[in-house]
């Protein structure tokens, strides 16, 4: 299919198989997917179904047992820092501080003078608003100011794309909502690509601009969803609510299945 | 509250004292053994005092602090590099592994003749013993702190291309160290258990000549004397190195 837009993330008959004991785990099953430069994507699926595994795929720490995914042109084989993960465990060194572990992601660069180093560091963490935590250690750091480290840390090594594994998963829902704002700012201002796993229905309709809704045993595509509203979106509006069935009515859940023991 | 914590330690630690020091006294009495088959108290006592006044014991224990730490440093920092770098290749510690496991039983004293042969007398037999005793808990527990090492960390290294040697001394070095200082602390018990041992192979100073030397003398009394000192000591390295401890755990973030 020739699109007018190149795709930047290209993932082609992509199927991946476990193996453990002697038995053969189908995760998951024809993947074929088409992303463009600065689109935010989600994907969606109860627990089990390979999302993670597929999130792996795209980032090169695990190869796909068969087909290929392509990365700006070229085969993905092994991570990378244009690619940045964010995990769900925020992945901070807990003998760091707040400073030191943002600039863990850019000691590797050596085009970067010292001094620059020091003030891209600053500009990150005063991006996601923690420079009063600045010295402090990731212990003394509430879930949702870890995972705002770990923001500033992937976004400091200007990554063309940031992979996200739930990453809002362990936070209060009052934390998740600022979050998810501040994402959609930080993405609007630095135009990357995002592609995020979760199983918040609400989350994918509010942050992507399609949503690639899965299936399970063995992972495959149910559908993929285009999430036509203007960001930032209104969760209480109609056509939110409208998307947010869509995706609910894709899933079959039991409904009417029990009447009540009692009539009035 | 604290400080009253702290006086009913010390306390307790007299406490202990002084029943030691009953029943001691009251064995004596009660069985009416000699002096020269288990010294009074007193008698201790007396040749405690008389090692600190004419200053043997300070030498004594400079040289056996100065043994003891020359072997364990060296044991710290040779058994960590082999360790972090055995833990990250399964291969090679599959096979290294038997190895281990056949020579870490034997008391390092047991190679005593082939110390003397090597190494000579002096320093050298106890600084050995001592390396020996230290060096396999730490390789062990290192190896195993890289085994265990959480696998996101080793994911967000490929990730950010951090590359060796960056590698070990940025992520998986700091990423054991709590595990490591387990280690650490055990073998500061076991090269402390081996001082005496080593120093009976042809050392002419040092704690556990002490007591060799006051046991061919038959002055039971200084042999006990040294066995204080080298308990005291040894309780003080201990608190130490568990200071220590306490305070790597702060650093790593370790709730309490």
């Amino acid at each position: 299919m020739a699109s007018l837009q190149e795709s930047f993330i290209k993932i082609i008959d992509v199927h991946k198989e476990f193996y453990s004991q002697g038995q053969t785990d189908k995760v998951l099953e024809d993947i074929n997917i088409d992303i463009k430069k600065g689109e935010v994507i989600s994907i969606l699926g109860k627990s089990g179904c390979g999302k993670s595994t597929l999130l792996n795929l795209i980032g090169g720490f695990e190869k796909p047992t068969s087909g290929s995914v392509f990365f700006d042109g070229k085969e993905v084989e092994r991570p990378s820092r244009r690619a940045i993960m964010l995990f769900q465990d925020y992945g901070l060194l807990p003998w760091r501080t707040v400073r030191k572990n943002v600039e863990l992601g850019l000691e590797p660069d050596n085009t970067l003078t010292p001094e620059e180093r020091k003030d891209r560091t600053l500009e990150y963490i005063k991006l996601v608003g923690l420079e009063d935590s600045i010295n402090r250690f990731p212990v003394q750091l509430s879930g949702g100011m870890k995972q705002r480290v770990a923001i500033a840390r992937a976004l400091a090594i200007q990554p063309e794309l940031i992979l996200m594994d739930e990453p809002f998963a362990a936070l209060d829902t009052f934390n998740r909502y600022f979050l998810q704002d501040e994402l959609l700012r930080l993405q609007k201002k630095e135009q990357k690509n995002i592609i995020l796993v979760t199983h918040d229905i609400d989350e994918a309709v509010y942050l992507s601009d399609r949503v690639i809704i899965m299936d399970s045993q063995p992972g495959k595509i149910k559908k993929i969803l285009k999430i036509n509203l203007a960001k930032p979106r209104d969760r209480s509006h109609s056509d939110f609510q409208y998307y947010r069935k869509v995706i609910f009515d894709s899933y079959e859940f039991p409904t009417n299945t029990q009447a009540p023991d009692y009539n009035i | 509250m604290s400080l009253i914590k702290h006086l009913n330690k010390l306390f307790n630690v007299v406490i202990a004292f002084v029943l030691v020091i009953a029943v001691w006294q009251l064995v004596i009495i009660i069985g009416d053994y000699p002096e020269a088959l288990l010294p009074s108290p007193l008698a201790v006592g007396s040749g405690i005092i008389s090692l600190i006044q004419d200053g043997t014991l300070f030498e004594h224990l400079r040289v056996s602090m100065f043994r003891f730490l020359s072997g364990y440093l060296t044991a710290a920092v040779v058994a960590v590099v082999l360790g972090l770098i055995l833990g990250q290749t399964t291969r090679v510690w599959g096979i290294v592994d038997p190895i281990v496991q056949v020579v870490r039983p034997v008391a390092p004293v047991a190679w005593a003749p082939f110390i003397v042969l090597w190494f000579g007398i002096g320093n050298m037999p106890a600084i050995v013993v001592i390396f020996i005793a230290a060096f396999f808990p730490i390789l062990l527990s290192t190896v195993s702190a890289v085994k265990k090492l959480d696998r996101t960390y080793l994911k967000l290294a490929q990730n950010l291309e951090i590359k060796q040697p960056a590698m070990m001394y940025k992520i998986i070095l700091p990423a054991a160290f709590p595990f490591i200082v387990n280690g650490l602390r055990i073998a500061v018990g076991t090269g402390w258990i081996f001082l005496v041992a080593g120093e009976m192979i042809g050392a002419q100073s040092g704690l556990g000549y002490l007591i060799v030397d006051s046991r061919n003398a038959l002055n039971l009394d200084l042999v006990l004397a040294g066995i204080f000192f080298i308990g005291i000591l040894g309780f003080i390295l201990n608190s130490l190195i568990g200071v220590f401890e306490k305070w790597v755990g702060k650093q790593w973030g370790a709730q309490l």
